[in-house]
C-alpha cells in the first residue's frame, strides 16, 4: 500500500510525538522545539521527494533524527568528547587485579517484571539515573540502547573511535546500574 | 577492545563486564567468547551484572515509549503559520 502525506494534519498528529522524541534525546526544551519546527518545515519543502514507502510518521521521524545527529555533530566539533580509561576505581579495585570493589559490586535487585505500580516507581528511578549520566554518555547510550543505531553512525556523530564508544557504553552501564541500586535502596 | 584477552584466557571483572556490554550488540571473537563464558561461570557477581544489564535495556525502551511531552500551543500555532507561508 502506498502511503500519502497530509501536511494539514501534521501538527495535530505528530507535533507532540516529535517533540517528545527530540526532548528525550537532547534534553533541551528550546532546542527540541526548534528541531520540531525545522523538521516540519523541511519535510514540507521536500514533500515531493516522499516515496510513500515509509508511513508519514516514520518519514517525519527520520528527518528529525538526522537533525538530532547534525546537532550532536556540531556540538562534538566545538567540545571534543574526552574519554579516559581511568576512574574505574569506584567500581573495580585496580590494584587488586580489577575485580569488583565490595561496596559497589552488583547486588540482586528487581529491574523488570514487577507489579505495575512498583514498576512505575522503579522506572522513574531508572529514568532519573539515566539523566544523571554525563550528557554525552546519556546521548550515546540512548542512541545505542533505545534507537539500536549502528556503532559507526554513533561514532561519526560524536567524533569518537569505536574503542572510546565501548568505554562510554561500559562506564554508562556501570554507573546507571549502580545509581538504580542505590536509589532503590533508599526508596 | 584490543586490550582484552588477546593472550590470556582469564579476565578480570572490569574486562568481563566490558565484554558483557559489547556482547549485547556485537559478536565477540571466539577467544573473547570463551573467556567470558568461563568468567561468568565462576563469577556470580559478573553473571548478575549481565542479567541486570539485559533487563535494563528492555526497560529503557519501555520507558522511552511511555515518556510524553506536549509541545506548547504557541509553538504549534507558530509552526502552522510558518507552514502556511510556504504554501
Amino acid at each position: 500500500m502506498q502511503n500519502t502525506l497530509s501536511p494539514d494534519k501534521w501538527i495535530t498528529n505528530y507535533a507532540d510525538y516529535l517533540f517528545s522524541y527530540a526532548i528525550y534525546r537532547i534534553n533541551d526544551r528550546e532546542q527540541a522545539e526548534d528541531l520540531v519546527q525545522e523538521t516540519f518545515l523541511s519535510a514540507y519543502k521536500s514533500r515531493e521527494q516522499y516515496q510513500g514507502n515509509a508511513n508519514e510518521k516514520t518519514w517525519l521521524t527520520s528527518i528529525l533524527k538526522n537533525k538530532i545527529i547534525d546537532l550532536y555533530r556540531k556540538k562534538s566539533r566545538t567540545s571534543k568528547v574526552v574519554i579516559t580509561e581511568s576512574d574505574y576505581g569506584y567500581f573495580f579495585n585496580e590494584e587488586g587485579g580489577s575485580h569488583w570493589n565490595n561496596l559497589t559490586a552488583p547486588k540482586a535487585m528487581p529491574i523488570s517484571g514487577l507489579e505495575s505500580l512498583q514498576q512505575k516507581e522503579l522506572n522513574q528511578i531508572i529514568d532519573q539515573c539515566m539523566e544523571l549520566l554525563p550528557s554525552t554518555w546519556n546521548q550515546v547510550s540512548k542512541m545505542k540502547l533505545i534507537d539500536d543505531e549502528k556503532t559507526e553512525t554513533i561514532c561519526k556523530a560524536f567524533d569518537i573511535t569505536p574503542s572510546n564508544f565501548w568505554v562510554i557504553m561500559h562506564r554508562a552501564k556501570l554507573q546507571l546500574r549502580d545509581c538504580i541500586e542505590k536509589k532503590s535502596e533508599i526508596a | 577492545m584490543e586490550a582484552l584477552g588477546s593472550k590470556k584466557l582469564m579476565l578480570n571483572c572490569k574486562e568481563a563486564t566490558k565484554l558483557v556490554v559489547i556482547k549485547e550488540f556485537e559478536k565477540l571473537s571466539f577467544k573473547q567468547f570463551i573467556a567470558l563464558k568461563f568468567h561468568l561461570l565462576v563469577c556470580k557477581v559478573c553473571a548478575l551484572f549481565e542479567k541486570q544489564s539485559l533487563e535494563l535495556n528492555k526497560e529503557l525502551k519501555k520507558i522511552e515509549e511511555e515518556k510524553t511531552f506536549v509541545l506548547s500551543l504557541e509553538k504549534k500555532e507558530e509552526i502552522k503559520k510558518l507552514l502556511n507561508e510556504l504554501k
